[in-house]
C-alpha cells in the first residue's frame, strides 16, 4: 500500500520560531533555519558594522564574516534569548580585528572614514546638506574611542537596551551609560554649533 | 549658557530616563535655552547615527552568506588560546585518546580524521501536498509522516556504507536504513557509492513517532555496522543527556550528519 504522505509545516513556519529555536535547528545541521536567522538579523549586524567603520564596503565584509563564523561555531552558542547581544559582541570583535589590520594596511586605512558626498543635479539643497551632515556625524562616530563608539552604535543602531549593551560589551551598565554620555558630548562638541544659519 | 540638568537630556535621548521624570524634564527643557539647544543638537546627532529606513536592509548579504555556507567557504577563526596553552591541550588530547570505553564493538572517537563529517550528509524529504514529487522537510514533521532520505557521500569520502536511524527523547530508536523489522535479525549498513550528487534511497518509511524532538543521524562508515551494536551506543549516548545536546554518536572512524526535527502530533 502506498504510504499516506501529507505536508505539515514548511519554510514559512521557520520565520515564526524564536532565535534560540532556530539556532537549535542550525546546530542540527538545518541550513534553512540558519538562513532565516541571517535574514532576520542582517540589519542588526550590517548596521552595526557599517557604523563602526563609517564605510559600507568594510561593514559588509565584516557582517558576512560574522554570520559565517556564527555558522561555523554554532555549537558554542548557548540558548538564553541573547542572540542579538551575542551577534553585536561578535560584530564588534570582528570590527576591531579588521580595524587593527586596516591600520597596518595603508590602502585600507585610506578607505576608513572616506566620505563620498554625491550632489546629483536637481537634488534639493537641504537634502544634500542633510546627507552631508549624516556622513560627517558617521565619520566622527567611527573615529571615537572604541568603548564610546560601540556603546553609541549598540544603542542607536543595534537598538539594544542598556543591559544588553552591557552584556555585549562586557562592561557594567554604569560604564555603558557613561560611554554613551561621553560619546554624545564629544559629537556635540564637533557638531553642536554652526549647523543652523 | 549651561544647565545642571543637561545630563538628563542625554538620558531622555537615549531612552534611559525614569518615566516618572519625563514630564517634569520636558517642561524644564521648554523653559531652559541651554537644555533646549542640547536636546536639538543631541536629537540631530542621534538621528544621523540611526540608519535611515531601507538603508541597511540588504537581502543580497543574506543570499551571499547562504551560498558561502553551502560552499563551505568559512572565514578563518581567530586563535582562542595563547600559544603557551597548546602543549597542555595536546597532552590532554593524548590522555583522552588512551581512555578506553566499554567493549561493544566500537572504540571511542578520538583523533582520527580532522573533519570526519565533512564529506557526508543526508537530507529528509516527504511527499508534496499535491502528490507531485518530494520536498525537503521543514522544521517540523507530523508523527505519521513517511520520510524519504537522500544521502551524499562525496568522492573525497573514505566511507562506503551508511545507516540512517533516529531516536527521540524517550529513548526510542527508529530505523530507516537498513530496515529493521525482524527482532531476531541484525541487519547491517547499506552500501552507498561515492558520488558528486546525492542518491535518493527508494523507500518511504513511516514510524509511529512520538511528539517532541527527533534526532536523525546519517552514520557513514568504511565497513558495514550492525544495528544491534549501534543501538547499544545510542542507548549509552542518551543516558542522562538531553537529546538536543547530542552532537554525535561515539563511534570511531565514521562520518556523521545529524538533523534535529520537531515532531508534531497528527491533527
Amino acid at each position: 500500500m502506498a504510504p499516506e504522505l501529507r505536508l505539515v509545516r514548511g519554510e514559512d513556519d521557520l520565520a515564526s520560531l524564536a532565535d534560540d529555536d532556530l539556532m537549535l535547528l542550525a546546530k542540527g545541521g538545518r541550513r534553512d533555519a540558519f538562513e532565516v536567522l541571517v535574514v532576520r538579523h542582517t540589519s542588526l549586524v550590517l548596521g552595526t558594522a557599517v557604523r563602526f567603520f563609517g564605510d559600507r564596503n568594510l561593514g559588509r565584509e565584516v557582517a558576512q564574516d560574522v554570520f559565517l563564523m556564527l555558522w561555523a561555531e554554532r555549537d558554542r552558542y548557548r540558548a538564553g534569548g541573547k542572540l542579538r547581544s551575542f551577534l553585536v559582541t561578535m560584530t564588534f570583535n570582528r570590527c576591531r580585528m579588521v580595524a587593527r589590520k586596516a591600520r597596518s594596511d595603508r590602502r585600507k586605512e585610506e578607505r576608513l572614514g572616506v566620505v563620498e558626498i554625491t550632489t546629483e543635479g536637481g537634488t534639493p539643497l537641504d537634502a544634500v546638506l542633510e546627507e552631508s551632515r549624516r556622513r560627517e556625524v558617521q565619520r566622527e562616530l567611527a573615529r571615537l574611542p572604541d568603548p564610546m563608539k560601540e556603546a553609541l552604535i549598540a544603542r542607536f543602531v543595534s537598538d539594544l537596551s542598556m543591559e544588553e549593551i552591557a552584556r555585549a560589551t562586557s562592561k557594567p551598565v554604569g560604564t555603558v551609560k557613561s560611554n554613551i554620555f561621553r560619546g554624545l558630548e564629544r559629537l556635540r562638541k564637533v557638531f553642536g554649533k554652526g549647523e543652523r544659519p | 549658557v549651561t544647565c545642571a540638568r543637561t545630563s538628563e537630556v542625554v538620558e531622555r535621548i537615549t531612552g534611559t530616563i525614569d518615566p516618572d521624570r519625563i514630564a517634569d524634564l520636558d517642561r524644564h527643557v521648554e523653559a531652559c535655552p541651554a537644555c533646549r539647544a542640547a536636546r536639538e543638537e543631541l536629537d540631530a546627532i542621534a538621528s544621523r547615527i540611526r540608519p535611515l529606513p531601507g538603508e541597511i536592509d540588504e537581502r543580497e548579504l543574506a543570499r551571499d552568506v547562504a551560498t558561502l555556507i553551502r560552499l563551505e567557504k568559512l572565514p578563518e577563526r581567530p586563535r582562542r588560546w595563547p600559544y603557551a596553552v597548546a602543549p597542555l591541550a595536546v597532552a590532554a588530547a593524548i590522555a583522552i585518546a588512551f581512555v578506553r570505553p566499554p567493549d561493544d564493538g566500537f572504540t571511542a572517537r578520538a583523533g582520527g580524521e580532522a573533519e570526519p563529517d565533512r564529506w557526508v550528509s543526508i537530507e529528509a524529504h516527504r511527499a508534496k501536498k499535491d502528490g507531485a514529487g518530494y520536498e525537503n522537510v521543514g522544521a517540523d514533521i507530523a508523527a505519521s509522516d513517511a520520510l524519504v532520505f537522500s544521502v551524499l557521500n562525496r568522492p573525497e569520502s573514505p566511507h562506503r556504507y551508511a545507516m540512517i536511524l533516529a531516536f527521540d527523547e524517550r529513548g526510542e530508536i527508529y530505523w530507516y536504513h537498513p530496515a529493521y523489522v525482524d527482532a531476531a535479525a541484525n541487519p547491517r549498513s547499506i552500501e552507498v557509492p561515492a558520488a558528486r550528487d546525492p542518491t535518493t534511497l527508494a523507500d518511504a518509511v513511516r514510524h509511529p513517532l512520538a511528539p517532541g524532538w527527533l534526532c536523525v543521524v546519517g552514520l557513514f562508515s568504511k565497513r558495514p555496522l550492525d544495528v544491534v551494536s549501534v543501538e547499544a551506543v545510542v542507548k549509552r549516548t542518551l543516558a542522562g543527556r538531553r537529546i538536543t545536546e547530542i552532537e554525535r554518536l561515539a563511534i570511531d572512524d565514521t562520518g556523521q550528519h545529524r538533523i534535529l526535527l520537531r515532531v508534531e502530533a497528527d491533527r
